[in-house]
This record gives structure tokens, sequence and C-alpha cells, in this order.
């Protein structure tokens, strides 16, 4: 594997854009520069409905050169993990009723014939940490220690009120099918730093709870929907093959899946010499690149080879193939190898019912690994230029749906606000920003949209949100939408 | 926009931008709106002064001639025709000044020097507007007479491309070698390569018309029907499951073999659209018609728990109508949801007018996660559709006797109901299995067994103990091993249920129906008592079943309570597995409803007692006394409701004890219900001559399939609201259903409705089906649509690159009857069609993307096309024409990892035999997780209508047709195949590439493979190890009398020549 220094495709993407096809004919098959290009170059354009390459007025220097977002799917609740409400905790029972009719605010059709909405104060003790004073639930102790390498956004605020319109909004920018999805976005518009790997690479990391209540999830949240298919995140697996059809079947050894490449090289060679398509000179190098990729990915997904400290700092949980913990180390090596966006996706955080017993499951799955990955980023100096991003897709009501006990409760959706953490890549550490009203209802201060979320990761990747757009059905499609979104300034380091 | 800067800078300005930056273009030599200024209106100007009212600027629209130059409020028109000087137009994009200048800074457009001097030359002409091309019906054009079409031209396309190759300054290439014609040909129209006997006698035809005779013969197979099905299914995004969230398998199948038939039919184009669109509301609609109608079903819904039904209707009533414009409209109407549209006149109203068609039928919101969400439709078989209809006018009239013996019968049952001491076990129907009434008062018990599973003698103790039971005395079954027969296998797509009477004293504990073994490791399946609770276990025995539920509530001792166990996987509910007390669920198989695995217990069914381990003695039930009574095995499955009113006979026995003056009227019915079910010997006589007809149904049924129709509801208007911002909760004006302004409108003096609606689509003036028909089966076939954007034939969308061919090839089309077979046909025997796909340098640098069409179409397969190929070749191709979605090998994991753990579609089980190599257009497709190997080579999820796939060129898919098993099994066959025809390298070789690439290869190549041969030879020779791995890959079994050495060597000579560009190029 061979990591290439960062940005290096972008100077080769405008050299494409330059050259002509004549020229890049002529010069063809002469060397493996031209034979990468060649791979890079891809598909052929297909210039209608404009899918032409991006040129570049909304590319600077960027922060963060690549990013990590971790998503835990099915919505953690705030109020139980970042958004500390101890008032609360006096009014017990207390029928919200009369008090969410004001709030004008549309409930699901899981609560909305609930005759009473008993308020449901956080039966978890908070503690306030490190230098910033941030209060942290003792459901997240790691989390806790690391505080002031993160910054916890409070006011985070979305449009959909359930599972499928929401995780569609915050990884593709809108609630309607067909849409590009984030890492795909950032794939297109700044292509991959490794010439053996994808840009952007998927993680579906196992919940171990058998009650967790899991939400499903689609390709649709990984997919490269009108953006060309190339951009698709790749799904890297914990079972079989670590990329689907990656081996050889069993029976090929390596060095004969060598000469059947060479054979394979030599017969495509004399079919573009009588025809001439460039696109043959395409496929030999995509065959190629998948030999080399059968190399580097078993490497990669190796995590054998990972020294004991790395288990000590990640927990032993790591050592579990598809565990949370052992995605995010495979996070680490995967953003290290020069991959340009990874996504782990976590199920389970639905709490509508016995949130107490789940959440403490979901949050023991990822606390300790995420101050695992965020430490062992700094210590190799990948923080700085390392964006990870953390949360759900909405928030959780502060009243309880079902019954409440002393002991046990639900939450319903929520979208009005929500805590989400960032870290690294040009984020301001240390921080805690936003804040909700008393019953963590409504946002007082600092609201950020998901909109608002992707505009700053763009901004934090060096790209102008409101001028990166692909022209899709005569539409400049851009991820942040229509609507106007901010970069969130106040957490730019 | 205001008019501030002063007048005699722009003369300046025109100058000095004139004099310095120059024409990079000579100007044509007249200026098309259309053609010219349109383009760079939409580009520059219509986001702000288009045809979206809510963000015009200035009150200016330049989308139209009046607007543009009739004077707004107080301010002078924008385009004075004839005076660009006197043009605010000219004069702002003139600007220097960075407030005055257009388009404004913010937007980051910047018009070039020849758009603005095109604009100025087309106001000082006069601004002539034209209507947007595709707006206008299509008039047949006059094939035009050049030079250059003399000699090649087959047929008027021809002509169109020659007039434009001409003015190009290009010549056509020379025609494609004929096998490699007849293989383009093939895929195109087949979607297959072609067979060596097919590429034979094609080659020894020397007739002038041998090709134009092939295609026909190509175009009648069924496998042309399926190719071109394939192509409409990515357009109307026909998937097997609902798509959102929890995504279960839905019953559509018969939608997708109807248009596989239209196809095989050549339906004419409109009735094809008009029977989808609205075959449901044709007067006397045929079956075949409202089947349909479920293009109307194929869209993506949802039953999410908190869904808002409000805000999914809206979200269908878009998806609706944004798939009818990108199929038969081109247009992008799904813009005007939220506001005008940016670009064309589509206005919001417009938009909602067209939801309306899709807002009025009885389609309920929520699926219900169901495989048959209404409105369904029951279809036989084809060679049972006459059978079924007599036998429903049948089993009508057994009805209507019966009802009217219930009528007669009333002093026979005011007479039993008095005197009556005890209840009668009601007869047996056709699905029961066995019974064992379990009612004897002495001796042995009797067993009624039927159907195809025979049990094995019932093994009778002669010391049973009896009480007092429903039906006369119950035997207790404490301490009992009955052998009831051979174990019951639970496996997908069946259906085997159990029911009893169950009566205990105290809390016992012990099995009650059981296949399981005491050793844990072994499969099988047990419903059984602990505590006094029913509890269910199911196991595989190897760790992926494992389930173990109890019932939170006990039994009440000494009443007596109805049970039924239900296992049904045959008709892909979300539980199917389920345990029912007194009609109420009391245990399932848990979230994990789907088992990934089929249980296959070694233990015969018992009732009363668990195989013991060996040498020791049955396990049974201790801790209280239990009796049951009239048992019953069916070869179907329950839900709620069947339980339910099963269950009834614990309260029909209640009300008979009850004297007759104190029954309710409730009682007296259930009493009436029983006497006419298992007492009155009329009616048992009338049910018991409807007993085959009913059987004969239940057979019918289950030969046939339901499908997702439409219907529309009885006695109201179509109608919406439109909504502000597209935003659900904020409904505005109510309006009808009607079609876009710009287009023709619906005639008057019809309903309003989708039929009304299908009609328009075809109706000679409507300017656009033909169009964007024939444009999508233009791209189809040469690679890129006349009209690039393929959904698009919008002010945004493309120019058509030969806009009289497209118009000339839509009106011969429209006037043929709308036959797409002959528009097929049209097209590839045009000599544009047979050009050679060779490209020089110059062409290649000249017209990269062939939009001049100075060469013959080359393009990657599609996904489908691909793996068709790899059975084809091989032999494994199963041709069978529809049915049920078939499930081929695809990895592991792949739905598990997405799915939720109540879906039907959780467990992704390979099917067995022959549904493993049906054509890829039966695969079964899962929406939140498309078939992994088609979604890498480029397939559409079909969440959302695609009329144009992407064709990208990845590393992951060389992995695919490297690396599947599917083809790697297809290499392996293949070469077997070859290596029995013939035992000479050069013959097998030849057999190998003829069949993938239809031709043999030249000496230079062969060299390439034969050195792939003897090195693979040389290290399966040295390790027969590793050739025997090879061969096991894939379902079917390698070919024992070939050498292994030798098959596994040219399993990967084949393999090689598979993954060729050639091969997988048309």
């Amino acid at each position: 594997m061979q990591p290439l220094p960062p940005d290096w495709q972008q100077p080769l993407e405008r050299y494409n854009e330059a050259i002509t096809r004549r020229q890049f004919f002529r010069t063809s098959g002469t060397g493996l520069g031209v034979a990468a290009l060649t791979a890079l170059l891809g598909n052929r354009a297909l210039a209608a409905g404009g899918t032409e390459a991006p040129v570049n007025p909304w590319k600077f220097a960027p922060k963060a050169k690549r990013a990590i977002y971790i998503s835990l799917i099915g919505a953690p609740s705030q109020l139980e993990l970042f958004d500390h409400k101890p008032a609360l905790q006096t009014r017990f029972r207390e029928d919200l009723k009369d008090w969410l009719k004001d709030q004008g605010e549309r409930l699901t059709g899981m609560t909305s014939k609930q005759t009473g909405f008993p308020l449901a104060p956080s039966i978890f003790k908070f503690a306030q940490h490190g230098k910033s004073g941030a209060w942290v639930s003792e459901l997240l102790p790691w989390t806790a220690k690391m505080v002031d390498d993160i910054c916890i956004i409070r006011s985070m605020k979305t449009d959909a009120i359930n599972h499928e319109p929401a995780n569609q909004l915050i990884y593709t920018g809108s609630m309607q099918n067909g849409k590009a999805s984030m890492g795909s976005w950032l794939s297109y518009g700044l292509g991959s730093m490794n010439q053996d790997l994808p840009a952007f690479v998927v993680l579906h990391a196992k919940h171990t709870s058998p009650f967790s209540n899991v939400q499903a999830i689609s390709s649709r949240l990984w997919g490269s929907g009108f953006l060309p298919g190339k951009h698709a995140g790749v799904s890297l697996r914990p079972q079989g093959d670590p990329v689907l059809y990656l081996n050889d079947a069993p029976g090929i050894p390596r060095d004969l899946r060598r000469r059947m490449l060479d054979g394979l090289d030599a017969l495509n060679r004399r079919s573009y010499e009588s025809i001439g398509d460039p696109e043959i000179q395409t496929r030999t190098q995509q065959y190629e690149m998948a030999f080399r990729m059968q190399a580097s990915v078993p490497e990669l997904a190796d995590l054998t080879q990972e020294p004991a400290a790395t288990y000590e700092l990640y927990g032993d949980e790591a050592r579990v193939r598809g565990s949370f913990a052992s995605s995010a180390l495979m996070a680490r090596r995967l953003v290290e190898r020069g991959v340009r966006f990874v996504q782990i996706f976590h199920r389970g955080w639905d709490q509508h019912a016995s949130l107490p017993r789940d959440i403490a499951s979901q949050c023991k799955d990822v606390d300790q690994a995420c101050y695992g990955l965020i430490q062992d980023l700094k210590q190799r100096g990948m923080l700085d230029d390392t964006l990870v991003i953390w949360g759900g897709e909405f928030g959780r009501t502060v009243y309880s749906q079902g019954t409440l006990t002393e002991a046990n409760y639900g939450r319903d959706h929520h979208p009005r606000c929500f805590s989400i953490w960032m870290a690294g890549g040009g984020v301001k550490p240390g921080q805690v920003y936003g804040e909700t009203d008393e019953m963590s209802y409504n946002i007082i201060k600092d609201p950020v949209h998901v909109r608002d979320l992707h505009a700053t990761i763009l901004h934090l990747m060096g790209i102008e949100h409101d001028r990166f757009s692909f022209k899709f059905q005569g539409l400049d499609q851009r991820l942040t939408g229509v609507v106007p979104a901010q970069v969130v300034k106040d957490i730019l380091a | 926009m205001t008019h501030s800067a002063p007048a005699f800078g722009f003369s300046f300005l025109a100058l000095s931008i004139g004099a310095a930056v120059g024409w990079s273009a000579p100007l044509p030599a007249k200026i098309s709106y259309n053609e010219h200024i349109q383009p760079i209106f939409a580009e520059n100007c219509f986001h702000c002064h288009g045809p979206d009212s809510s963000t015009r600027e200035a009150k200016l629209r330049l989308d139209r001639a009046l607007d543009a130059t009739s004077s707004r409020e107080h301010r002078e028109p924008a385009i004075v025709p004839g005076d660009p000087k006197a043009s605010p137009l000219i004069e702002r994009i003139l600007s220097t000044d960075e407030e005055e200048k257009m388009p404004p800074l913010e937007s980051h457009k910047e018009l070039t020097a020849d758009q603005i001097a095109l604009l100025q030359r087309w106001v000082a002409e006069g601004a002539v507007y034209e209507e947007h091309w595709s707006f206008r019906a299509p008039v047949r054009p006059a094939v035009p007479n050049v030079p250059l079409a003399q000699g090649w031209a087959r047929n008027p396309i021809d002509a169109f491309v020659a007039a434009k190759l001409e003015t190009s300054g290009l010549k056509p290439a020379r025609e494609e070698n004929r096998a490699r014609l007849l293989r383009r040909a093939a895929f195109d129209l087949t979607g297959l390569p072609p067979t060596p006997a097919e590429l034979a006698a094609f080659a020894a035809d020397k007739s002038p018309d041998a090709y134009e005779r092939a295609v026909d013969r190509m175009l009648a197979t069924d496998a042309s029907a399926e190719q071109f099905a394939r192509h409409w299914l990515d357009a109307v995004r026909y998937a097997d499951t609902h798509g959102i969230h929890i995504d279960n398998y839905r019953s559509i199948w018969l939608y997708r073999d109807w248009v596989v038939n239209a196809f095989r039919q050549n339906l004419p184009f409109d009735q094809f659209t008009i029977e989808q669109v609205a075959g449901d509301l044709l007067p006397n609609a045929t079956l075949d018609q409202k089947i349909a109608s479920g293009f109307n079903r194929c869209l993506p819904t949802t039953s999410e728990g908190g869904a808002i039904v409000e805000e999914y209707e809206a979200i269908y009533a878009k998806d609706q109508v944004e798939t009818l414009s990108a199929v038969w409209l081109g247009l992008t109407t799904g813009c005007a949801a939220c506001h005008d549209h940016k670009f064309d006149p589509v206005s919001q109203k417009d938009f909602y007018a067209l939801t309306a068609f899709f807002r009025n039928s009885t389609m309920p919101t929520m699926d219900g996660n169901r495989h048959d969400t209404p409105p369904t439709l029951f279809v036989p078989v084809a060679a049972d559709r006459d059978r079924w209809t007599v036998l429903q006018a049948a089993i009508g009239e057994g009805k209507s006797e019966l009802q009217a013996r219930s009528k007669s019968a009333e002093t026979d049952f005011a007479e039993w109901a008095a005197t009556a001491k005890a209840l009668i076990m009601p007869p047996i129907d056709h699905s029961v299995r066995l019974h064992a009434p379990l009612n004897e008062s002495s001796g042995s018990i009797a067993v009624t067994k039927r159907n195809r599973k025979s049990p094995a003698p019932f093994a009778v103790p002669s010391d049973l103990i009896r009480g007092e039971g429903l039906f006369g005395p119950a035997p207790k079954l404490n301490g009992l091993d009955l052998v009831l027969g051979p174990a019951v296998p639970w496996v997908r797509e069946t259906a085997d249920s159990f029911s009893l009477l169950l009566r205990v004293e105290e809390t016992p504990s012990g099995p009650l129906l059981s296949c399981l073994s005491e050793d844990e490791t072994m499969p099988g399946w047990e419903l059984f008592l602990e505590d006094g609770k029913l509890g269910l276990r199911v196991s595989d025995g190897e760790g992926r079943v494992k389930i173990r539920n109890v019932s939170s509530t006990g039994l009440t001792p000494g009443s007596w309570h109805h049970v039924v166990l239900s296992f049904d996987t045959a008709s892909i509910r979300s539980r199917p597995i389920e345990v029912f007390l007194d009609g109420k669920s009391a245990v399932n198989s848990g979230a994990s409803a789907h088992m990934p695995a089929d249980i296959v217990p070694a233990a015969p069914l018992r009732l009363g007692s668990r195989l013991p381990a060996s040498g020791g003695v049955a396990a049974t039930l201790t801790g209280g006394d239990v009796w049951v009574q009239d048992l019953r095995w069916y070869d179907r499955g329950f839900v709620v409701a069947d339980a339910k009113s099963m269950a009834e006979i614990l309260e029909t026995q209640v009300a008979l004890n009850v004297p007759v003056a104190d029954r309710t009227a409730a009682q007296t019915k259930m009493l009436r219900g029983h006497f006419l079910a298992a007492v009155d010997a009329p009616s048992l006589q009338l049910a018991a001559k409807a007993a085959p007809l009913l059987a004969e149904e239940a057979v019918i049924r289950d030969r046939g399939a339901i499908t997702l129709v439409m219907e529309e509801k009885p006695n109201s208007e179509p109608f919406a609201h439109l909504l502000n911002r597209g935003e659900y909760s904020q409904p505005g004006d109510k309006v009808l259903a009607a079609t876009p302004g710009m287009l023709p409108p619906l005639p008057e003096g019809q309903p309003r409705n989708r039929l009304a609606l299908a009609r328009w689509l075809v109706a000679p003036e409507n300017p656009l089906t033909a169009r964007v028909t024939v444009n999508r089966t233009w791209q189809h076939l040469l690679g890129a649509g006349l009209v690039e954007s393929t959904g698009d034939f919008g002010v945004m969308g493309s120019q058509p690159s030969h806009p009289q061919l497209l118009d000339w090839l839509a009106v011969e089309f429209r006037e043929s009857g709308w036959d797409y077979r002959q528009l097929v046909r049209t097209i590839v025997t045009s000599a544009t069609y047979r050009q050679s796909a060779a490209i020089t340098p110059a062409l290649l640098e000249r017209d990269p993307n062939n939009r001049l069409l100075a060469r013959g179409p080359r393009y990657r397969l599609d996904a489908e096309q691909l793996r068709d190929q790899a059975l084809a070749s091989s032999g494994l191709l199963v041709s069978k024409l529809g049915g049920k979605p078939a499930r081929p090998y695809q990895p592991e994991g792949v739905w598990e990892e997405v799915a939720m753990k109540e879906s039907t579609t959780r467990h992704y089980r390979e099917d067995v035999g022959e549904n493993l190599y049906r054509r890829s257009l039966y695969t079964l497709w899962k929406r939140t997780a498309a078939p992994p190997a088609m979604e890498i080579l480029n397939a559409p999820n079909r969440e959302v209508s695609c009329v144009r796939r992407d064709r990208t060129n990845t590393p992951l898919q060389a992995l695919v047709t490297m690396n599947d098993p599917l083809y790697v099994e297809a290499s392996r066959q293949l070469a077997a195949r070859v290596m029995r025809e013939s035992s000479r390298f050069d013959a097998r070789l030849d057999a190998v590439s003829l069949r993938l690439l239809g031709r043999t290869f030249a000496r230079p190549e062969r060299t390439i493979l034969r050195r792939t041969l003897d090195d693979a030879l040389a290290t399966y020779q040295r390790e027969p190890d590793l050739a025997r791995q090879l061969l096991k890959v894939g379902a079917t079994p390698a070919d024992e009398t070939l050498p292994a050495p030798e098959l596994a060597a040219w399993t990967l000579v084949a393999s090689q020549v598979m993954n060729l560009d050639e091969s997988l190029t048309k």
C-alpha cells in the first residue's frame, strides 16, 4: 500500500480536464502514471444533464483532510448523556399534556394517542469534567475523560420526527430519496488519498445487547444518489470477505491470479489496438487495482498485528470482529491509509421503553472505544487534521413514553433539540456549544440545524458549501440544500 | 432592477468588451431562441427571473416574451425588441458596477463574451421567442436527401444521421463485422449472447436480408420480452419489498410478469400505458388489466411506528407524479412540489393537480408491513383460471344453500338448544392432515390421517386415565409417551399448525407437542408447559436459531383452554411462528421471526413427551395433571382472527350450560353456529358436498398468488391540496386533478381520473410521450439518448443532438400504432446502428461521446446481462418465464447488516435448485439492500424511477466478475462443457470464445491463452487439492468424468475469457 500525499488527486483531476482526449489517447499505455490516471478518470463522461467533473471554485485549504462519522442509529437521548437538567428531578411525573399543547409540536404516531405525558427526569448522575467543566453523565465515563478534546453541541435540531426521514436528512441532506450521501459528496469533491482503497468506507458495528430496539438503515445512507456510482460508500465487512467478492475463489493461488491477469492485460491490449476505445485501458487498470486491493485490504483488516497497547486503549472488545470498538480501531487504520471519509453505523439507540437498561448497554458499546479513537489519533498527530463527529438523527422527549416508574421509562422521538459532539480537524476543543430550555425541549441559544452541521463539516474539509454543487435534473444540487445554511463559526478552532 | 446606470456607459462598455475579448466563434447566421438563447437564460437568469413566482426578483420574468417585453409597474420593459442599446437586459449584463451587473456576483455565474454577443444579436434581431421545443407536438419532418446517405443509408434514420455528419465533416464508419454485429444485436434484443448455432446459421445465410431476419427471430423470443421488461422495471422502480423502515417482502411479482408478457405480445405502447396507469378503471377490466395497475403500487411505502399519515401521503403522491413525469413526460416535476418550477412552466398548482390523480385510491398509507397490503387480487395460474371461475360460482352456490338451510333450520335448532347436553365435535376440513379426537370413553384412540404426510400408526397405551372433556372423556397425558408420527420439519415456504383443547391442574411443566430431543444439539421444536404457562422452543442445533420463550400468563387450572400453534412461512408474514391461547397471542418466536435456517428435527412428533436421551426414559409432564382433546394438525397457518373464532368453542360450552331462558343473544348465536357446523344433518350434508370444492380452491390458491393492484375510492372526485413549501402540515388551496397548463388539456366531459390521465399521456396531441419513449429506446440501443438527459426534456434538459430524427421517430412510432417492436427493429436495422464501434484518435478527439453517431455503440453490458451471459454460455441458465422472485447466491450478511429484527427480509436464504440460475430480472429485489453484485455493476436501487443507468468502471466490478461464486461456477461449467465437446486445445478454446465473444481467437491470442492454461495446469497437477477446492465452488457438482486438474485449469481459462473487456462489453 502506497499512501499518497494528501490532495494528490485534485491536481490530477485538473490535469485531466486540461488534456484533450487525443493527448490522452496517444500517451496511453506507456507507463503506470498514465495508467493510474486512466483508472482515475473512471467512467466515460456523460455530459448530459450535467455530470461533468467539478470545477473547484468552492475549494480552499482545509483544516481536516479526512473525517470519521460515528452514526448512532435510533437517536441517543440527550437527556441521559449531555444535556443536564437537574431542575427536573423535583418534577417527576408532572403531566406535560397542557404544556405540550402550547409547544405546538407534532408528536409521532406512537405517543400522540397517549393520555398523559409524565415528565421523566433522567435517573443518571451527571458531573462536570475537565477544564471546560462540561456536564457528562455517568453513562459515558470515558467520554467524560476527554471533554477537553471534544466540542459538545447541545443545540442540534432537525426537521424530521421519524427515523427514516431523519436519517436521510442527516446523512444525505434531504428527506427525499435519490440524493447523494455525505460521504459520496466528499469522495466526489475531494477524491481519494490512496490508490488502493475507496475514498468512502462504511463500517457496520454490532451492538451487544439483545434487547436494544434496532432501527433499519439502508444503502441510501451511503449511496451516491445522483453522483457517479464510484463515489458510493464501500462497506468493509466484519464477516466473509472484508470487501464484497474480494477474495479469489478457493483454489486460485495468488501467483496464478497474477498470471491470469497478465494474460488478461495482454489480450485487452490487443483489443484496444484494434478498437481504440480508451475504456478498455481503464478496465485493465481496474483489474490491476482490484489485484492490489486483494493484498492491501486483508492487511488493513488484520487487527492482530496491533500492539497490546492498542487494545488497552480501545478496550478488549476491539478484539471482537465487528464490534464497535474494532470498528473504531478500523476507522483509525482506514484514515491512516488515506481513506477520506469513514462512517461507522451503530444501531440500537431507539429507546421508546426500558431506556435505562438499553441506553446503558449501548453506551458501554461505544464509550471507551470513542475515547480510544480520539486519543489514538492524538498520539499519532492525526487529530488536528481528522474530523470526528458523533451523534444520532434526532433527540428524545422529556416526557415518558409508556409507563413511568422510579427506575424505568422510555422516550419518544424529538426533533427540536439533540446533542452531538465533534472533535479534531479544526474544531475548537473543550467547548460546550448551545443551550436548551429547562425541559430540553426547545433550543434557547445557538441553534444548529442539520444543514448548518453539513455546512460546517464541508467548511472544515475545505469546501465552501454554497458553491459546492452538482447539476442534476436541471438544478444545482447541494448537500446543504436550498434553505440557506450557516457555518457554525463559533466552534471553529 | 433599477436603471441608475448612466446611459453613456453602455456603448463604451460594449465597444471595449468587443475589442478586448474578441469572438471565439462565429455567431450563427440566424439566432434561435431555443437553440441559443434559452440555454443562456436557463443557466444564468431563470433562477430569479423564471417561472417560479416565489423567488422572482424585480417582477421580471424572462422566459415568456410578453413578460420580458412589457412594462412592469413603473419600470420599462427589460427587452426592447430590435434595440439592444435601449434594452436594460443588455445594459445590465454589460455593467461593470458590482451593484448593477447581471448575473449578480453572489450567484457565482458569469456570462461569456460569446453569450453576451448572442444576446445582443438576438435582441437586435427582434428578440423572437419560441415555444420550448419539446412542448410542441412533433410533426413528421421531411427525410433529408444528402449525398453522404447515398449507398449507405438503409432507412430514414440514416438520412438524418448522414445530414448531421455531413455538416460536421465526418463520415460514417464501416459496417461492423457480422459476428460482432450479431452479438451486439443479441444483447440489445435478448440480453443474452448468441449461441454458436445462431452464429453459424447467420454466417451461412448469404441472403441480403439475413440480418433483418435474425433480428426478427430474436425479437420474437421470450428472452427479448425479458430484456425489454428489465429496462421498464428500472423506470417504474419495481422491487419486491416495501422499501421504507422494516422493508418487508411485498407480493407484486405478477405485475413484473405482466410487463414481460406485454412485451411478449408486443402490446401497443398506448395500451401498455393505459393498462398500467389505469387498468383497474377500464370498463369491464380483465384480470390482466387489473394486474397491470400494479404499476401504481410499485412505490416505496412505510409502516414505521411513528410515521405521520399526512406526511407519507404527500411523499407517496410526489413519488407517483415524479415517476409518471420522468417515464412518460420526461419532466422533472418534483421541483414544483415546494415552489413553481424554476425553469419549466410547471407551477406548484400544476404539480398538485397531478398528484390528485393518485390520491384517490383505497390503498392505506401505512402498508402494515404486509406482503399483501390491500387492494390486492388473487391470481390463479393460467391453467387454473377457467376452473377458478367455475369453482367460485359453485362455492358461492354452496354457501347460498347453507345460508338457506340456516334460515330453515331454526325450529330444529331451537329443539336441539333446549335439550342438548353436550357439544358435538365439529368435522375436520380439507386443511387437516391428522385428527385425533381424543374423546373415546375407553379402549384405543382413533386417528384420522390424510394428505401427503401419513404418520406412523399411533401407539395406543392400554391404561389411559380419562377425565371430562368438552366432547366427551379426555385422556390425561402425564406419564404417556405418545408418538404421533414422523418428525415435522419447519422449512421455508411451508405451513404446519396444530390446535388442541387443554386442561391443567396445578402448574405442570413438560412437553406438550414435541419434535425435540433431550440432547440440546439436535434441531427441533416444542410446545411445552412451564409452571402452568405455555412455552415455545425452536433450535436448529447449530446456534443460528435458538428460541425459548414462555408466555407471561399461566393457564387457569380446571378450565379448558384452546391452544393453536401456528407455523407458517408460506405466506411471508412477520410472525411465522406464533402460539395463541384462547384466541390471543401468547408466545411467539420473538423478534428474530424469520429464521435463518430450516428446522429439520430428528425426533418424531410426540404428544406429552420428549425423545429420551439414548437409553433413558422419555421426559413427560410433571407438577400437575394435563388433559387434552381434539388435536388437529393442519397444512395451513393461522392469524389471531382465526384463533379467536376457533376458541369460541369454549364460550359455546359455557353457553350450553346456561338455562335456555337465561342465554344472551350472543350465546344463542354461538350455539346456533355450533349446531349448524357440527350437529344439523342437512347442514353437514351440504358442507360435505362443498368440502371437495373448498379443497380444490385451496390447492388452486396454493398454486396462484396475490398481487398488489390499484383501486379507486368510489364516489369520490380526485383532488389534492396545494402544500405550502411542500410541507404536508401546511395544506393550502384545494385543487382538482388536471394536467400541466403548458401541455394540452384533458378532453372535456370525461371524469378527471387516472384513466383520463392515462389516455391523455398517449393522445396524439401529447408532445412528449412518443418523443420520450423513442428517446429512451434509442438510449438502450445506442448508449445515449438523442436527448442525453433522458428524464428531462424541459428547459434545463439537453438539446436533442438530432431534433428532426427524434421527431421522425416519435411520429413514426405513434403512427405505427405504437408498435414497440417495430420501433426497435427500425433502429437496429439502420446503418447507423450497424456501424463498427472502432474509434480513431481523430474521431475520439472530435466526438468523444459519439453524439454525432459516426461510429457504432460500444458499452459495458448491464449487471443483469453480464450475469445472464455467464449463465447462458455455461449452460446453467434456466429459461423459465416469470414466477416468484428468485434468490440466487449472495454473500452472507448483506441483508442482516441493514435489516430490522422484525423484517421478513432480514435473513437472506439462497434458493436451491433451478432458482439459482434464473435470468437476473427475476432476482428478489430488496430495496434497502439491493442484490450486491448488481448494485456494484450500476443497477439502480429501485427506490426512485431510473431512466438512465450510471455506467462506471471500478475495481469492485472486476472483483464481482472474477470472484462471485456464480461466475466461478459458470466458468467451471463452461470449461466442462467444452472439454466434453472436444479434446483438442483449439477446438475447446473456440467453443469458449464463440459462446462469449461470438468469434474465434487469432493465433497470438491463442498463445496467450495457452500460457494461462499451461500455468494453471502445472499448478493444479502439482497441487490437485487446489483443483478440487476450485471445482467445489457453486451448487452444481463438478463433472467427475473429467480430470480435476485439467478441469480446474480450463475453468481459469474460461474465467479469463469471461473477464475480457470484449466479453464485458457489447
